[in-house]
């Protein structure tokens, strides 16, 4: 058992003697201080915990010292073996308290005996503060401590016996103890005082210290990344436990967090309380509000909406008696941004007071403490509030270039996520796909290292989604199917993640007219309790595109209401409100009642406009225009979506795409009716151009049933203008189209392919 | 004392029993010495029979009443055994009450006496705490002594039996933590005439006996056993005797008992007495090489090896004390020591604290508890431990010695003075104990009595009855005492005297060379010259002081003197 010391630092110990010494060239200098340096530090990454000989070899071995023909692992050597006796360990450690006193002084003080070159180690330097530390905890041991520390390191010194004999004559088996001269291996008395050390496992080659390290680092990595622990450090920690060091408390914060991650409510519950329980008689009271904050957090991620509430209000109670500020902030912070996702689980009292103030009250705070996270926090929160109140996008800009300031000035990587996400979701509602999808691919590429792995795959899913609305459906699935397995692990994001391949295999089976798999999945997605809820709504949207398509208008127009009364409730996205409005107006542009439709239509569009919500302005357009081709209105119909085809292509929107030009070949089609002779051939040409398009679109989507509906037009316009070998070819392709679905166009090699990872 | 050469296969059988009727009587100590003395012997040659001796086993007593009692209460002395063994004291005496053998009486009584020692312990709480000392007593012991006095007290002198030796060991105990040693001694003696193969009677017999006269007391009235010779000789070595005739006799016992380790480790005492530290090292390096398991006395090479400053061997001796058992007071003692030479005197203490938890009565703990808390200048500490050591034996010169330096300390030099005489009278030819009280007297202004102390340490450093003939410091005299010894005649103003001494501690010089004493000395006999109008002399003493030492600069100042007036003279 043992706090802190072990072989490994006693290795360590010698070569920051060596070091004081000078016993070694500067160029050797950087990288065997770097290398003792990583191990007292907090670690980087996780080759740091155990030290083994082999390591400390390797950065040795290379390296030259002040003896001609000596590597530095050489000098090593001799100082390990030199300490030859329990009492040799002793002295060893007294004699390192000498490397922090100041060789200047001391020649001033007239040290008799001769002058060794020696470095100034400062007390307060990292080395130096190595050497107290160890010092203090070699004076703490106890004696039988100091033996089972002794005969590990005998130990760990065993394998290098064989150097040593190479270069030192009269090494024996028995050198590593003075006072078994002449003994040999098998003498009673050796057996008695070693005799344990060959069977023995590795005790003591870990120390208390490290298991702390390994899992403070664990817990903020998982903290930071949200990932699980990773099998490898899981092994690890198996590892060290299995060598009975006693383990802090830690371990069982590591254990929640693992549990919590993997989805296991119970025994993360559990291991959360027993942490707390063990920390208590330490740490006292203090932290009762981080417990708290913990329970409620993981309350609310598995479901418990109230209590989770509740809980974090006792947080904030507790943070503001014990004048926590960072405590008190970030569950202010978590508050407010859980009533934004679900304002139906908060009391009254608490959504009135989150309505107005807190986000004013959470900035002003974060100045004042100057806690820039938070800050960044805010203004992303302010921004994303203005996007779901449909209000100015300027503000909204600025507001996330405010965030991106402090995110680049005060280099808050983990922030980073959130904030691209953030203007990739503003590109996409400006309609300019394009850049939403480059700022996904741009965060997926540059900065996924020291992101949350949530952030991620939320990144990833949406860049997927972005591929699917061109109808690259395949390709959108293997994006997906690149996410970071181990990321995956955790529940929730994996539950994300599914929910995303299910929706978009869910628009391929409904653009494809493939019912029965729609519903399956339909039933598959909608089964499970946790979906995000922008995710959900998607779902819902397509279920309710899949009812029209089954000319289910009825039930279609019912779901759709009731989707807009709960989007009411919760005072969701306007962005979202206004597409089930324009949903609605479609139904009833399609189930024949286009007078009912229009105005529905037009003050959706008109909302639209006002938050600039392009794409479905567009999609607006697009329903109004098909209202008016059914009026009669064909040249107005024409006239509406003409002038905005350049943006709506720019949106990339293959669907959306399609429609368009399905509705502009309609009112050419109608604005022929009205012509004669070759103006009218003219229009008809023009349609079936448009038609050709819309083909190609639906095509993309593989959308069986609009193929059919173009062809079938087309074919009757080539009939009307008596070109039968077209017409025949037209039928020939209908027919193709029918049998199947493959046929046509296929998208050629994607340029995304490549790999982020 | 004679020693005649014993029936060996007697002896034996002897042994054996008495290994039994101690274990059988729970005195395990007593046990476990006899037990290693016999398998200490030469093995006998087979028994024809190869049967085990008849009275294996519960070997009954040879009265016969007494015999047709034992067997009588056989099972609830069974039964007490076995509580007695589980270490249930209190229930093992209960069971026994009414039981009336002489053997189940002294369980019962024995077993009251553990009882009520435990509970002292557990009343006395921390190690030189408030309860700890004097004032807690064993409760149990006057109900004992009212039971055992009709039994064992035989004014008419009649001796005991076999059986009631253990009631009179017992009672010889009690009389002993009742601190009245002449009757304890009677008792004691009576017990071991009775039956003389209970080594633990012959220890605390042993501990009654204050100096050489009392053992040369009680001498006639031991019985002529071999036992007594065993006892005579561990005696002389407690009491520092450390003679020829002491290593001759011990020789002839290691005769009989060619592998004892107990008779080894007295060698190896002895010529730790005798300050022969390498000797002993020796032995006690061999004994553990064959029984690495023996804790018995490890305290004491530890000292030896503390005194020849050999940390390595120190601290794997600890390390092996440690293998064995964490919770003895040796090993305690030995870690103790160690961390003494290491300079870490807390951690010293806590290991002396230690092994005191585990036995109070564990003399060497005490003293070198002591010295620990006067190398952390806790001179009171240090008082109080010291005069635990010496409650608990007074014949430990070092815990005499320490208490006079500490009081030295105190400078309380009346107090100290009394102390060292102590430990000179158990140490007479160890100049170190007569050298402080030189001093002691000095500080009190005595100066002729502190010349006769000083001369005792000079006398005993030539008388020294050391083995080995090749220690330089045996054949001369140390320049430091004849220093002193010089200063003290010109306190008493007899300059004449005081030079001769100056000229014997300068002529010192030749076997110990130039020290600083020396020097002092050589300055003195410059400016006593110097006084008497020497010239020459003074000028040479001065100028050979002129080359190196401490008093350079007085030197000069007298060559420069004696160059001035050198010009008067001529």
């Amino acid at each position: 058992m043992s706090r802190y010391l072990t072989p490994g630092k006693i290795a360590l110990l010698i070569l920051v003697k060596l070091y004081a010494e000078s016993r070694f060239p500067n160029a050797a200098v950087a990288p065997v201080v770097s290398f003792i340096i990583k191990h007292l530090v907090r670690p980087k990454d996780t080759s740091t915990f155990i030290l083994s000989l082999d390591q400390i070899k390797d950065v040795t071995i290379g390296q030259p010292c002040t003896i001609v023909g000596r590597t530095l692992f050489d000098l090593l050597l001799s100082d390990m073996w030199q300490m030859d006796s329990f009492d040799a360990l002793h002295t060893f450690f007294t004699e390192t308290q000498d490397l922090l006193r100041d060789p200047e002084k001391e020649e001033h003080h007239g040290k008799d005996g001769k002058h060794v070159k020696r470095r100034f180690i400062g007390p307060t330097s990292i080395l130096g503060c190595f050497i107290r530390r160890a010092n203090l905890e070699f004076a703490k041991l106890q004696f039988h401590e100091t033996h089972a520390l002794w005969c590990s390191f005998v130990r760990f010194r065993e394998p290098t016996l064989p150097a040593w004999r190479k270069r030192k004559s009269g090494a024996g088996i028995m050198s590593f103890d003075v006072n078994l001269k002449r003994m040999s291996p098998n003498d009673l008395l050796v057996k008695k005082v070693y005799g344990g050390l060959i069977e023995s496992n590795k005790e003591w080659t870990v120390s208390t210290d490290d298991v702390e390290r390994l899992l403070e680092f664990q817990v903020e990595t998982m903290q930071r990344l949200g990932t699980r622990v990773p099998d490898e450090t899981q092994h690890q920690l198996k590892q060290m436990l299995d060598t009975d060091v006693p383990v802090s408390h830690l371990r069982h914060y590591v254990n929640f967090l693992n549990a919590w991650r993997s989805g296991d409510y119970p025994s993360s519950f559990d291991c959360l309380h027993r942490y707390f329980d063990y920390t208590m008689h330490s740490r006292d009271r203090t932290f009762y509000q981080y417990a708290l904050l913990n329970l409620a957090i993981l309350q609310a991620d598995f479901g418990c909406h109230r209590e989770s509430v509740l809980a974090m209000q006792e947080t904030i109670n507790t943070a503001r008696e014990n004048k926590d500020m960072a405590c008190l902030n970030f569950a202010l912070s978590w508050l407010y941004h859980f009533h934004r996702a679900h304002p139906q689980d908060c009391p009254d009292v608490i959504s009135s007071r989150m309505e107005r103030e807190s986000l004013q009250f959470l900035k002003a705070k974060a100045k004042e403490w100057s806690m820039d996270h938070l800050l960044s926090m805010a203004y992303l929160s302010e921004a994303r509030q203005i996007l779901l109140a449909g209000d100015a996008v300027p503000s909204a800009f600025e507001s996330l270039l405010r965030s991106g300031h402090i995110n680049m000035t005060q280099q808050i990587y983990n922030a980073m996520g959130s904030q691209i996400l953030l203007q990739s979701t503003l590109w996409s509602r400006l309609g300019i796909s394009h850049m939403a999808g480059l700022n996904c691919t741009l965060f997926l590429s540059k900065y996924h290292e020291g992101s949350p792995s949530e952030d991620l795959v939320v990144a990833l899913c949406r860049s997927a989604y972005i591929v699917s609305m061109r109808g690259r459906f395949d390709e959108a699935l293997d994006r997906l199917e690149q996410a970071d397995p181990e990321a995956l692990r955790s529940l929730k994001i994996y539950q994300y993640w599914a929910s995303y391949i299910g929706l978009i295999k869910l628009r391929r089976a409904v653009y494809r007219n493939e019912f029965s798999a729609a519903n399956l999945l339909l039933q598959q997605l909608t089964s499970s309790e946790q979906v995000e809820p922008d995710c959900a709504l998607e779902i819902s949207i397509a279920r309710i595109e899949l009812q029209m398509r089954t000319n289910n208008y009825v039930s279609a127009m019912v779901h759709c209401n009731q989707i807009t009364a709960e989007l009411l409730r919760d005072r969701a996205d306007s962005y979202h409100r206004v597409r089930l409005m324009i949903l609605k107006a479609e139904i009833m542009a399609r189930s024949g009642r286009p007078l009912a439709g229009i105005s529905t239509a037009v003050s959706a569009a008109s909302i639209a406009w006002k938050a600039r919500f392009l794409p479905v302005l567009f999609y607006a357009f697009s329903v109004l225009a098909t209202i008016m081709v059914d009026l009669g209105l064909f040249g107005a119909g024409y006239e509406l979506l003409d002038c905005i085809m350049p943006q709506v292509l720019e949106c990339e929107d293959a669907y959306l795409t399609a429609q368009c030009f399905a509705v502009l070949a309609d009112s050419q089609v109608g604005m022929a009716s009205k012509k004669q002779g070759l103006a009218k051939t003219e229009c008809l040409g023009r349609a079936l151009g448009l038609i050709d398009r819309a083909f190609t679109e639906y095509t993309r989507l593989q959308d069986v049933h609009s193929q059919k509906i173009m062809m079938s037009k087309k074919i009757r316009i080539h009939d009307y203008l008596g070109d039968k070998a077209m017409r025949d070819e037209c039928v020939k392709q209908y027919k193709g189209v029918e049998r199947g679905p493959r046929q046509g166009v296929e998208s050629g090699p994607s340029p995304f392919r490549e790999r982020y990872r | 004392m004679a020693t005649e050469l014993p029936d060996i296969p007697k002896l034996h059988e002897a042994l054996q029993l008495a290994t039994l009727k101690c274990s059988e009587r729970c005195v395990y100590q007593g046990a476990k010495w006899a037990a290693e003395l016999l398998t200490s012997m030469a093995p006998l040659p087979a028994t024809p029979t190869g049967e085990l001796p008849p009275a294996y086993l519960h070997p009954l007593s040879t009265n016969k009443t007494e015999a047709a009692l034992e067997a009588q209460e056989f099972s609830q002395y069974l039964l007490a055994k076995s509580y007695f063994d589980v270490k249930e004291y209190d229930r093992c005496s209960h069971v026994l009450e009414k039981c009336l053998s002489r053997k189940a009486v002294f369980l019962h009584l024995y077993s009251k006496y553990i009882a009520g020692e435990k509970r002292k312990d557990e009343a006395s709480e921390m190690v030189l705490g408030p309860l700890d000392g004097a004032g807690t007593q064993n409760k149990e012991i006057s109900y004992i002594m009212s039971v055992l006095q009709p039994k064992v007290d035989r004014k008419d002198g009649e001796k005991l039996s076999e059986d009631e030796s253990f009631l009179a060991w017992l009672y010889g105990i009690c009389l002993l933590k009742q601190k009245n040693e002449t009757a304890a001694r009677d008792a004691l003696i009576s017990s071991v005439i009775a039956y003389p193969y209970n080594w633990s009677a012959w220890q605390d017999l042993a501990s009654t006996v204050d100096s050489l006269q009392d053992l040369n007391n009680i001498l006639q009235r031991l019985p002529n056993n071999i036992m007594s010779n065993l006892f005579v000789l561990s005696t002389n070595q407690e009491l520092y005797q450390t003679t020829e005739p002491i290593h001759s006799q011990l020789t002839d016992l290691l005769v009989i008992f060619p592998t004892s380790s107990w008779l080894k480790t007295q060698r190896a005492l002895l010529y730790y007495h005798a300050r022969d530290f390498e000797e002993a090292d020796q032995i006690f390096d061999s004994l553990l090489a064959v029984d690495p398991y023996r804790l018995d006395y490890l305290d004491h090479y530890s000292n030896i090896l503390y005194v020849m400053e050999r940390r390595p061997k120190l601290g794997f001796i600890a390390q092996l004390a440690l293998t064995t058992d964490r919770f003895r007071p040796e090993t305690n003692c030995v870690v103790g020591n160690f961390y003494s030479l290491k300079s870490e005197h807390e951690k010293a203490v806590q290991c002396f604290r230690r092994a005191l938890t585990l036995d109070k009565t564990c003399l060497s703990a005490w003293t070198l508890m002591g010295h620990e808390y006067v190398e952390m200048k806790n001179t009171h500490a240090a008082i109080e431990a010291y005069r635990r050591a010496v409650d608990i034996n007074r014949k430990d010169y070092r815990a005499w010695y320490g208490l006079g330096l500490s009081y030295e300390v105190l400078e309380m030099h009346y107090y100290a003075l009394f102390y060292f005489q102590r430990a000179a009278a158990l140490r007479p030819y160890d100049s170190q104990m007569w050298q402080a009280m030189g001093q002691c007297y000095d500080r009190m202004n005595r100066p002729s009595e502190a010349i006769r102390s000083f001369k005792r340490a000079l006398v005993t450093l030539n008388k020294s009855p050391s083995t080995s003939k090749d220690e330089p410091e045996a054949r001369s005299f140390d320049p430091q005492i004849l220093h002193q010894i010089a200063i003290m005649y010109e306190k008493l103003r007899q300059s004449k005297e005081a030079a001769k001494w100056m000229e014997a501690c300068m002529a010192e010089e030749e076997n110990v060379g130039v020290t600083t004493v020396t020097g002092q000395a050589r300055m003195w006999l410059a400016r006593w010259a110097f006084v008497n109008q020497n010239w020459a002399r003074a000028q040479e003493l001065a100028n050979l002081l002129c080359q190196d030492g401490q008093e350079v600069e007085e030197a000069k100042a007298l060559v420069r003197d004696l160059r001035s007036r050198g010009l008067e003279v001529a």
